[in-house]
């Protein structure tokens, strides 16, 4: 059971990660969720024989993003700040725009963000999106489209930076 | 949230993010293309979408750091209870509990026998039983002890092979 919960964390550790730092924008509390998503992994796998998808690592990450959310800060619904030029993981990135990219995904409320994240980032499927969040796939397209449309709208502000 | 509109514009967005994907005929990008000449919103969504689109593209998965993996990696010892480590210690768990399993049942028969005043036979049966049972333990038991001694005798050699050479110590027992 310890051998494939290896292979588990060795295949799927880079997606939970990637989700829980895109949404919560602080590597030390996306670590910390990462590992929370695998200790629920272990527990399950010592429970239940049964097949364990990414999918379901996906969704449990994202919950305890969001309820992180809810217990230290309000959702934002703000603009995305100025990007920090000062922070050596943004100083790192080539591209400026990729960078502003990641705050204005950050700045996004919920299910925006996660979803913009999911499709545009980790390129899931919309079918796989919707089964992962629960929802139709008519709703999971719209929200992607409201979310890049936010995106786009706020586009302008990328180049000033 | 839960019943949100279709956007009216669905069809037109669908059709420029697979234009930007690359996923359109090549007769219906022409003919978005041709729209878009005369149409200036149409123009602008393409490029606003083209721009954003060229920015998500540049965003990748992020890599764990090494520390993390470790983390991770380090789990299932540190979340198994100590009754799991236990039974995990070595391979010869099945039979050293199914062993002790029986030497409880035979107590359980004994200490129930003693207060219902059992047959001869029974006893005999039950002092069989017992028999069996501490003869598997001891097995069990010595087995381990091999491997033990053997381990332990390894891991010696081991040691005394990594030290600048010295008289071999003979140890008297």
């Amino acid at each position: 059971m310890s051998r494939k919960f290896h292979n588990m964390v060795k295949l799927h550790q880079n997606q939970v990660f990637t989700l829980a730092l895109y949404m919560l924008r602080d590597r030390a509390e996306a670590e910390d969720v990462t590992q929370e998503t695998f200790i629920k992994l272990w527990q399950r796998l010592q429970k239940t024989d049964e097949e364990i998808k990414r999918a379901w690592l996906l969704t449990v990450a994202r919950n305890a993003c969001i309820d992180r959310f809810r217990k230290q800060r309000p959702i934002s619904n703000e603009a995305p700040e100025p990007v920090d030029l000062e922070d050596p993981h943004f100083h790192l990135e080539q591209d400026q725009l990729g960078a502003w990219l990641k705050q204005a995904i950050a700045g996004l409320k919920e299910p925006y963000r996660s979803l913009i994240v999911m499709r545009d980032v980790q390129q899931h499927s919309y079918k796989e999106i919707a089964q992962m969040l629960e929802m139709s796939m008519a709703r999971v397209k719209v929200c992607i489209y409201r979310a890049r449309q936010q995106l786009r709208e706020k586009l302008p502000e990328a180049e000033l930076v | 949230m839960n019943n949100l509109p279709e956007y009216p514009d669905q069809a037109l967005d669908d059709a420029i993010e697979a234009l930007l994907a690359g996923d359109l005929s090549q007769a219906d990008s022409d003919k978005l293309r041709q729209a878009a000449t005369t149409d200036q919103q149409l123009a602008a969504a393409i490029v606003s979408a083209w721009s954003l689109r060229k920015g998500l593209d540049g965003l990748q998965t992020e890599t764990v750091s090494a520390q993390l993996e470790q983390r991770l990696l380090a789990i299932p010892s540190q979340n198994s209870n100590i009754w799991q480590r236990w039974f995990n210690f070595s391979n010869w768990q099945a039979g050293q509990s199914w062993a002790l399993g029986s030497v409880m049942a035979m107590a359980l028969i004994i200490a129930i026998g003693v207060q219902q005043q059992p047959s001869r036979e029974e006893i005999l049966q039950a002092s069989e039983e017992l028999e069996i049972a501490l003869a598997y333990v001891a097995r069990t038991l010595n087995q381990a002890d091999k491997t033990t001694r053997a381990e332990l005798s390894f891991q010696v050699r081991r040691l005394l092979e990594d030290k600048p050479a010295e008289p071999a110590q003979t140890i008297n027992l």
